[in-house]
């Protein structure tokens, strides 16, 4: 793949440069979780300066800053967008092993079993909700 | 204390709430002044003014302020949502 080296101080699309050392990047939230935005600026405030704006009822503008003069603006924006699937990632897996660690939770604080007995208990033979005789 | 030009921004409290404005504007009193105007129920208008001996590193006062902001929101907005 050839890559155009005049380009390479250039902002990626998904982001614009709004002065000299400050970029800004759009989010919809319909597309990212608050909870992902907000864990991703957490985990960015201390490489980058940051300020946040809605931007209407979906959207939220998030500026960055370098804090190191040293440190190019377009890495920060790519790795703040990286970090922002990531941690959209982490927050999907969350939500659906939810119930799962709930459960375990509860299994380990309970005196009793929580789950059928006949699911714990049974013979490997078994078959007491008859999946084998299953069509 | 001499006072630097003033720095004028909107924030909105969808994102830094309430409580976490007071204490960021408590935290930084000795090094700038900020006067809180109330715009609508949801944003608020902040005047800085950096004091002295930090007129000459105001923007880097106010970037620092507003990052301390960000990161008391940040921490209150999660605790709600998780």
């Amino acid at each position: 793949m050839a890559i155009d080296s005049s380009c390479s101080h250039q902002l990626p699309d998904f982001s614009q440069k709004v002065s000299e050392d400050r970029a800004l990047i759009e989010i919809s939230t319909a597309v990212y979780h608050l909870v992902a935005i907000f864990r991703t600026c957490y985990t960015f405030t201390g490489r980058s300066f940051l300020f946040l704006a809605p931007a209407g009822p979906e959207r939220i503008r998030v500026y960055l800053k370098a804090k190191n003069k040293n440190i190019n603006l377009t890495d920060v924006t790519g790795d703040f967008c990286n970090e922002l699937i990531n941690q959209q990632v982490r927050y999907d897996l969350a939500q659906e092993t939810a119930v799962v660690r709930q459960l375990i939770v509860a299994q380990a604080f309970a005196e009793g079993n929580l789950l059928d007995e006949r699911i714990t208990t049974g013979d490997t033979t078994d078959d007491p909700f008859g999946i084998t005789k299953a069509e | 204390m001499t006072v630097q030009e003033k720095y004028t921004v909107a924030i909105s409290h969808r994102i830094y709430p309430q409580e976490c404005v007071d204490q960021a504007i408590h935290e930084y009193e000795l090094y700038c002044r900020i006067t809180v105007r109330s715009l609508t129920a949801e944003e608020t208008i902040l005047e800085l003014s950096a004091l002295s001996p930090h007129t000459a590193q105001a923007e880097h006062v106010y970037d620092e302020f507003f990052n301390y902001l960000l990161d008391l929101s940040m921490r209150t907005q999660l605790r709600r949502l998780s």
